[in-house]
């Protein structure tokens, strides 16, 4: 068996005149869960349904558990590839109860009563035992995306793909059906890619996440390195808030609006520092008070979120940053704060 | 609804399996095979004679006969059917179960018979005129040519919108129109905007089955002396031994069948009417709309149109029924001529739903050039007018299989062949209802194609495609001119009892198997409709 559970390498892929995903190159080791990040229309459910085989690459090769399923003439059919997906619209056979939907890809697998057994087992799994005989339309939201992934798992997938199998659910559900996921995933000791566009989802969801923009891969890293190590401004900007201030780096100290901050980061000279808003620190600054640390600056919009709470400064010095503080007392537009930073700043060449 | 996902799935993009393209082409060949004789018989003449037939008087002013005969009767059964399939599915008119089964039923009138009871009702001394000749009325509008034709071929084609619009407002979910109401827009804007272009595609396959039926038409055109194409076609080919005029005609007939399909073609567009929501729809039976003070005016229009179309045409052949008993006319035993009929429908329904469904499959599935010709192929066999499609068979039996011709084989070829586009129809709409990802999850889960048309495909649309089937076994039921020219040797069935009968005036005669052919094409009718008391 071989360790690398998905191997993409060049994989071009073109619907008439729109390039959906160019020269991609991915991997992912088995028993992991990968999450494909990346705005509507950037190509990665494309990725998903090329893995899937209902799509064929234009051009590059897919391996799925060291088997080449497509490119150098190679193109196995679906049925075939052993990939389990959960679609979007859950796709549930609307004329088949809960049970025999899960049974569906076990013909021909197994038989009689060890069929039986791998849907109760399956059902116990994803918490749907006793709903075996209701049909699809009997059931919530949340159960038909249990049974979506029951289904999906019955057959022992080397690969279960699932393409926002979260989008259709109210957000007060979607934490909880999110978190039954990963454990039962988890239980089934699944390799799993799943698609969103919500950064939130990727994070708490996956292992490693691939930021996709324009059909081409941006960055695959864990989800903490992923967002305190961004490859690109682009990156930095699509996996949450940052703020970019103008400086100047010369051996790991960046020069900037904030006074001499340490940096990290491959470029030297005139560039331009990410700074989370979580690493700027605010100390209240009574009237007619001096900085003696940080620089001075005024408050100019709260969003309070209850767990924490963001705010809009502007530097005396003329810039205009965010920093994110837990869900105390806080400060209020107009009042005076002396700003400090905790920890690094990324610094990137100028554009 | 139509499905604007953010990620347009281009399905041009996947070939068609094996599976799937390799029938959908051995059928539309044989549907081509009449076609393509009709050209070489035609083609035997030279161009002179081509143009000496073509250009005549007599033949433009009978196409101008046929285009508007096809036009009244098709604009007339959309103007009937729609509102009758909306009363019946959608609202709480009292007894609509009854109501729908009555407004289908017409449907197994045979348009001969159809012809016959408007003569021996409007006709000169029919019964209209001899029961309002006491109140001094010594006239009554002409009701041969096209006064009777249109309206007998309304009133028993009409069904076929009834029926497909009907499916659709049962497979349609009841979702949308109440986004619509919530979107701010009123009952009839939301019928206007939202349920009508849901329609929209089943109004289209009904209207185009009942436009290819009057250009087809020839019993009720023949009685009611009306002169179309088929009606001239079939002159011809009595009065002169020179088949190539004929041939001619029908070529003609052919082609304002092809223009017509081009129109509806344009109509189609590019939406996509599978359901593009998350779960299962909800039953549409949740979504009835209370018609208040309007359910009287609605009882009055459905009594009407079931009266005229079912209630009047039974009544008039019990009269004769009833009237021969009278006079001594012996009651024949019609059940071999019935069971020959059941049995010939029977196979042609079943070849024909088998057909249909690679042809629909590639059309719905696979959408591209090649695809919309073998679909458009599929539609030939209904366009050629059954006279013609006979003598096809005739010509090709006698001189490529002399083994099948004068065999059950070649006219259940025959009927194949004419009545698939119902079959395709049908199976079209119910398809265009499945989502495409319920297919592809089946296929993730290890099913080949094959398997997955068999397992998911079929059952989700199977409503359909028992729909289609049911149609072709009707029409089969009451077809004519194939089953007159290529029946084996005493092989009577009842449509050739009747026109035996009518075409010497026995009209007592004729009522007994008309009788029982009505009766025993009722049967499947009657099935549809369990089927919705089923689920679904």
């Amino acid at each position: 068996m071989s360790e690398t559970m998905i191997r993409i390498v060049g994989v071009t892929k073109s619907f008439g005149e729109v390039e959906a995903v160019r020269a991609l190159n991915l991997e992912l080791r088995r028993g992991k869960l990968l999450t494909l990040l990346g705005p509507s229309g950037c190509g990665k459910t494309t990725v998903l349904r090329l893995l899937a085989g209902f799509e064929s690459p234009d051009a590059g090769e897919i391996e799925i558990s060291g088997r080449l399923v497509a490119g150098r003439g190679v193109n196995v059919p679906p049925e075939e590839r052993r990939v389990g997906m959960v679609f979007q619209d859950y796709a549930l056979f609307p004329h088949l109860s809960v049970a025999k939907n899960v049974a569906y890809g076990l013909k021909g697998v197994l038989r009689g009563k060890k069929r039986d057994a791998r849907v109760a087992e399956v059902l116990a799994l994803t918490r749907l035992a006793g709903l075996e005989d209701r049909m699809p339309h009997e059931l919530s939201g949340g159960q038909q995306q249990r049974v979506a992934l029951a289904r999906a798992l019955a057959p022992e997938p080397l690969l279960v793909l699932l393409d926002e199998p979260f989008s259709n659910l109210d957000a007060a559900l979607r934490a909880e059906v999110r978190s039954e996921m990963r454990e039962i995933l988890g239980a089934a000791g699944a390799t799993a890619v799943f698609v969103t566009h919500d950064q939130t989802e990727a994070f708490s969801f996956a292992d490693e996440v691939a930021v996709m923009f324009d059909g081409t891969i941006a960055q695959v890293a864990p989800p903490e390195v992923l967002y305190h190590y961004p490859a690109t401004r682009e990156v930095a900007e699509f996996v949450g808030e940052a703020n970019f201030v103008p400086g100047t780096a010369e051996g790991g100290r960046l020069t900037c609006a904030l006074g001499e901050v340490p940096a990290c980061g491959e470029c030297a000279g005139r560039v331009e520092a990410m700074l989370r808003p979580e690493a700027l620190r605010l100390r209240a600054l009574p009237a007619g008070e001096d900085t003696k640390t940080g620089v001075g600056a005024t408050v100019l919009a709260r969003e309070f979120y209850g767990h924490d709470q963001l705010l809009k400064l502007r530097l005396d010095s003329g810039p205009v940053l965010c920093s994110r503080l837990g869900g105390g007392p806080g400060f209020k537009p107009g009042e005076r704060v002396a700003v400090e930073v905790r920890g690094h700043a990324l610094v990137f060449p100028k554009p | 609804m139509i499905a604007t996902g953010n990620k347009p799935r281009l399905r041009t993009a996947v070939r068609p399996p094996a599976a799937v393209w390799v029938p959908a082409a051995l059928v539309a060949a044989a549907m081509a095979l009449p076609l393509v004789y009709l050209i070489l018989r035609s083609l035997e003449a030279g161009p002179s004679e081509v143009f000496e037939v073509a250009l005549r008087g007599k033949t433009l002013a009978v196409l101008v006969n046929s285009v508007v005969l096809a036009a009244v009767v098709t604009a007339a059964s959309v103007a009937v059917a729609v509102p009758l399939a909306w009363l019946t599915g959608r609202t709480d008119l009292p007894m609509r179960r009854a109501w729908a089964v009555l407004a289908a039923l017409p449907l197994v009138i045979p348009s001969y018979v159809g012809g016959f009871v408007m003569v021996s009702i409007f006709g000169p001394k029919g019964f209209a005129q001899e029961s309002l000749a006491p109140l001094g009325v010594e006239r009554l509008p002409e009701i041969y040519g096209l006064p009777g034709a249109a309206l007998a071929l309304t009133l028993f084609s009409y069904p076929y919108v009834f029926l497909t619009v009907r499916g659709a407002l049962r497979g349609m979910d009841p979702a949308l129109e109440e986004a619509s109401r919530g979107l701010g827009s009123g009952g009839w804007t939301t019928f206007l905007r939202v349920t009508l272009p849901q329609l929209w595609p089943a109004i289209v396959a009904g209207a185009l089955l009942v436009a290819l039926y009057s250009l087809s038409d020839f019993g009720a055109v023949s009685l009611l002396q009306f002169d179309s194409f088929s009606r001239e076609i079939y002159t011809q080919y009595r009065s002169a031994f020179d088949r190539t005029p004929a041939a001619i005609l029908a070529l003609m007939l052919v082609a304002l069948t092809a223009t017509i399909l081009a129109l509806e073609a344009r109509t189609r567009g590019r939406a996509r009417y599978h359901r593009s929501s998350a779960g299962s729809a909800r039953p549409y039976s949740e979504a009835i709309i209370a018609l208040g003070r309007w359910r009287w005016p609605a009882l009055v229009f459905c009594g009407t149109v079931v009266l005229l179309a079912l209630v009047v045409p039974v009544g008039v052949l019990v009269f004769w029924l009833v009237r021969g008993l009278a006079a001594g006319e012996p009651l024949r035993l019609l059940w071999g001529a019935a069971l020959n009929s059941v049995y010939a429908s029977g196979l042609a329904a079943g070849v024909a739903a088998l057909a249909a469904l690679p042809v629909a499959i590639l059309a719905v599935r696979f959408p591209g050039r090649a695809t919309s010709f073998v679909e458009r192929l599929s539609y030939l066999g209904y366009a050629l007018p059954g006279i013609v499609l006979a003598l096809a068979l005739v010509f090709f039996g006698a001189n490529f299989a002399p083994g099948l011709y004068g065999t059950l084989v070649l006219l259940v070829f025959a009927y194949a062949i004419h009545f698939l586009p119902q079959a395709v129809g049908a199976t079209r709409a119910a398809l265009l209802q499945v989502r495409p990802s319920v297919e592809e999850a089946a296929r993730g889960l290890g099913r080949r194609p094959v398997r997955v048309v068999a397992t998911v495909t079929a059952p989700l649309a199977s409503s359909g495609i028992l729909a289609g089937a049911a149609l072709v076994f009707l029409t089969t039921m009451k077809e004519l001119p194939a089953t007159l020219l290529l029946a084996p040797l005493g092989f009577d069935t009842l449509a050739t009892s009747i026109w035996t009968a009518t075409s010497e005036a026995f009209f007592a005669r004729a009522a007994a198997p008309a009788l029982l052919l009505i009766l025993v094409s009722a049967l499947p009718m009657y099935l549809l409709v369990i089927r919705e008391r089923a689920k679904l």
